[in-house]
């Protein structure tokens, strides 16, 4: 395995670790659980409240089961059990909070727990003889009728000891106690009977007179118990270490959320990159095969480039060697003409036939000189409408009087083009002559100049050495088109080769369009060909416009 | 790269954003549902302003619990030498008690208390004379190693249940951790959870049945009011609900004589002064049919114990005629278990 694989293992392997860890830190928050607690803190301080509630309604006599106060005493432990199960996700510091509050909060119920259960014993007997002194009283002033003193005395006693009851202040604890003694004095003359009855009553207000006092510093004690304050903190603490624990596990989360982002933004990233290399791998290897195409292509056109060079070179030669002799006929054929009887037909006509072969040898000689060493160019910014123009005169008069209709739609303000205009010239009057015999001195004869801007994927667009033209260049283009027989598709690729004529034989030399594309080439444009058979053909010449046209 | 690792590839992606969501929007399971540790009962809105409210005709149990609770109730195997069982003193034919002063334990021993009735315990605050267990299920372990009640411990009482293949496939049907002091004492609580006796005379007069109790019962409890007593005999048990200083108006130990550690009642549990002679307030449900009564069981009959009571802890002297129509009112107070009127002795 290599170090690279090693070190992405590796890499792979601590992100899955911390997209893991983060992952579980932000699990704990259970909400469930948290409205479960937070439901039992509610539950707590309404059963705290529920029962002082029924402590005040147990002590004013408003309720006398002590059931209900008993059984919120035992939801207050359940709820306090409840809640030490541990509350929901809170950190260990938190728990350890909560626990103490929660110890705090037990401690205290039990306090007060322990406070209800003697509340609840001194409030009976309390209740008892508040119970039982009206009937006490009612039985003895039945027994006491005739003495009108002593039933006022124990009437008095009634009301004093009940509102006595009812009232939260002691201020008549003193004037009640002078009374009970007053009665218990003056009873030890009364009957037996009475005095027992009277025994009873005083033992029944003395104890309400004590019991009162002592039941009121319980219920004091039991509402002062700190357990609402307990639940209060209990509630506080909670809240406290869940925003805590809320925030963390946000955090956690927003983390998580991060990591993921930048692992899904890496992923795509290096998908983006894979694919944009697979693309370009496709385009090299299309680049590539391309390329082996061209070579091929280049190959065959150097091979037929040599092949024209030395046939060029062998004719060149021929011609040189041919060119002497054809002098020394010229002169001879001269000075046969000048020496020679010519009233004889047959032999003017001879010596005619003569010196027009030695013309059309003296010709073919020139052509193959100009094939196989075309002249050097010599370029200057010229004007390419009236060099057109020029030809076409020179053409007309060469062809005579004809029924060739010719149309120009030469293009105003053309870029200028840089060029060798005398074999321009010669171009444009080998095309037009081969249109006019083309067309056999009949048809219409259409001209066109134009500007453009070559778009790759056209002829000679490219990158490469051989390709003349680049993406966007602009070039002024030229067409030439006949309505004439038009050229055979087998033989259209063809026509450009030197020696290949579609003339009869012995009327051309084959070079024409050859030595036309060897001119175009040297200026650095293109000469394409369109035919259709019975038509008429259309050549366009394109040629790299100088931009810098006119400065007018 | 291949077609298929750019497609794993982008799986891959939307698993772990889909996860992520998934993560981040939990769905809301359902709740679970919890039950009561121990079953509360709402008193009748009809009858709560009187003191006392009548006993719920029909409490909501696990039925095969209380059928295994109801075995081993009556199963001597919890005892140490196997003659005693629970209900060998919480006779369910005697209003769930043995109608002895004190009961006879193993090999004899005598308890140091009166026995109290096992009908209705369910509604008492706290269990035992003293309230020395809060709950019925600690309740069941007092007497279980009590030497002088069935002397025996959890893991012999485990041990012998182990060796009953019934016992042994009924607790592993109900409960998870099978045979255990828990699931015994939670098996029984649910059958004492069982013995309650509604429908008394006097709980269809509380629910408006006038015709229920006659003139002579209903001045009965009117005196029972007025004197006081319902002070602390109130709520759905008439009693079981608080501690009362036995001999609050007068010193009813010191009359007594012969003075004992259990008579010390609340005080030896709490250890707090406030509590000698404290003592859990009694029932008075199907009384009738407790006799003797007190925690030394020192009144063999109701016209003795009310005698008792008004003197010590109401500080009245009664006629004869009130005597008797407090008693024609106790006895309206004994009810129904399983439908049938309990049985008089």
């Amino acid at each position: 395995m290599s170090f690279a694989r090693l070190k992405l293992l590796g890499v792979g392997t601590g992100i899955v670790f911390l997209v893991t860890l983060v992952f579980l830190q932000t699990g704990p928050i259970n909400t469930k659980r948290h409205n479960a607690v937070m439901d039992e803190l509610r539950r707590l301080k309404q059963l705290d409240a529920i029962f002082n509630q029924e402590l005040l309604q147990l002590r004013f006599g408003l309720v006398s089961s002590y059931d209900a106060a008993g059984q919120t005493l035992h939801a207050l432990k359940a709820a306090h059990q409840q809640l030490s199960h541990g509350p929901a996700a809170i950190s260990q510091q938190g728990h350890a909070e909560m626990d103490r509050r929660l110890e705090a909060f037990r401690e205290a119920l039990e306090a007060k727990a322990a406070s209800f259960e003697q509340f609840a014993a001194e409030n009976a007997t309390l209740n008892n003889s508040i119970r039982f002194f009206p009937l006490a009283t009612t039985r003895l002033l039945a027994d006491v009728e005739g003495e009108a003193a002593l039933s006022l005395q124990v009437n008095q006693l009634l009301r004093d000891v009940l509102m006595y009851n009812l009232t939260a202040s002691q201020e008549l604890k003193p004037e009640i106690r002078d009374r009970l003694e007053e009665l218990r004095q003056g009873s030890a003359s009364a009957p037996p009977e009475v005095q027992r009855q009277l025994h009873t009553v005083l033992t029944h207000a003395r104890v309400i007179l004590e019991q009162k006092e002592t039941v009121d510093g319980f219920v004091r004690e039991l509402m002062a118990m700190p357990t609402a304050d307990a639940i209060e903190g209990l509630y506080e603490s909670y809240l406290r270490f869940y925003a805590q624990a809320l925030r963390r596990s946000s955090l956690y989360r927003n983390t998580l959320y991060a990591v993921c982002l930048l692992l899904i933004g890496v992923i795509m990233a290096i998908m983006a990159q894979l694919s944009r290399n697979v693309r370009l791998l496709e385009l090299e290897i299309q680049e590539r095969k391309h390329a082996e195409a061209n070579l091929r292509e280049t190959q065959a056109q150097l091979v037929q480039s040599e092949k024209l060079a030395a046939i060029g070179h062998v004719a060149s030669g021929i011609a040189h060697e041919v060119k002497n002799p054809l002098a020394i006929l010229s002169q001879g054929l001269e000075y046969f003409r000048k020496n020679l009887d010519l009233t004889q037909a047959s032999t003017a006509e001879a010596l005619t036939l003569m010196e027009e072969a030695v013309k059309r040898a003296n010709m073919i000689v020139r052509e193959v000189l100009t094939f196989a060493r075309p002249a050097q160019v010599s370029l200057s910014p010229a004007p390419l409408n009236p060099l057109l123009e020029r030809a076409v005169v020179l053409v007309e008069k060469q062809l005579g009087v004809t029924a060739i209709v010719i149309t120009k739609e030469l293009a105003k303000e053309l870029p200028l083009v840089s060029m060798d205009q005398n074999q321009m010239q010669q171009v444009f009057i080998n095309l037009l002559t081969n249109a006019a015999q083309a067309m056999s001195n009949r048809g219409r004869l259409t001209l066109r100049t134009s500007t453009a801007v070559v778009a790759a994927g056209e002829a000679g667009v490219g990158h490469r050495a051989t390709d003349p033209f680049k993406p966007e260049q602009p070039v002024v283009v030229c067409e030439i088109a006949d309505t004439g027989c038009g050229i055979p598709k087998d033989k259209l690729n063809k026509i450009f080769e030197p020696f290949f004529t579609t003339k009869p034989l012995g009327e051309g030399t084959g070079l024409g369009l050859a030595i036309v594309r060897s001119i175009i080439q040297a200026h650095r444009g293109v000469i394409t060909v369109e035919s259709q058979e019975g038509q008429g053909t259309t050549f366009q010449i394109t040629l790299p416009a100088l931009v810098m046209t006119s400065p007018l | 790269m291949t077609r298929s690792r750019v497609a794993l590839i982008w799986a891959g992606c939307v698993c772990l954003v889909g996860g992520v969501l998934w993560r981040l929007f939990p769905v809301p399971s359902t709740p679970q549902q919890v039950t009561a540790q121990t079953p509360q009962w709402a008193p009748e809105q009809a009858v709560i302003t009187e003191p006392i409210q009548p006993i719920p005709v029909r409490v909501t149990l696990d039925q095969r619990k209380v059928a295994l609770g109801q075995r081993l109730f009556h199963d001597p195997q919890l005892s140490h030498d196997n003659t005693l069982a629970c209900a060998s003193c919480h006779d369910l034919r005697k209003g769930g008690t043995d109608r002895r002063a004190r009961s006879i334990g193993i090999n004899g021993a005598l308890g140091e208390v009166n026995a109290p009735t096992v009908y209705n315990a369910a509604f008492n605050f706290k269990q035992f004379w003293d309230g020395r267990a809060e709950t019925l299920e600690e309740q069941a372990a007092g007497p279980l190693h009590n030497p002088k009640e069935m002397g025996a411990s959890w893991p012999e009482v485990i041990a012998k249940l182990t060796q009953d293949p019934g016992y042994v496939q009924t607790f592993k049907k109900l409960y998870p951790d099978g045979i255990s002091a828990a699931s015994i004492a939670d098996a029984i609580a649910a059958f004492e959870r069982s013995l309650i006796t509604p429908n008394a005379r006097f709980d269809r007069f509380l629910r408006g049945d006038q015709e229920a109790l006659t003139a002579e019962e209903r001045e009965g409890y009117r005196l029972f009011k007025d004197l006081g007593c319902v002070v602390c005999h109130q709520g759905v048990n008439i009693g079981g609900n608080m501690f009362q200083t036995m001999g609050k108006m007068a010193d009813y130990f010191a009359n007594r004589g012969n003075i004992a550690t259990a008579d010390f009642g609340r005080y030896n549990v709490t250890g707090d002064e406030r509590d000698r002679y404290k003592f859990k307030v009694p029932t008075l449900r199907n009384i009738a049919l407790t006799a003797p009564y007190f925690h030394d069981a020192t009144a063999q009959t109701l016209e003795e114990a009310i005698q008792t009571m008004a003197k010590y802890q109401l500080g009245v002297s009664l006629t004869a005629r009130e005597v008797e129509l407090l008693v024609a009112y106790l006895n309206t107070l004994t009810g129904e278990y399983e439908g049938k009127p309990l049985e008089a002795p």
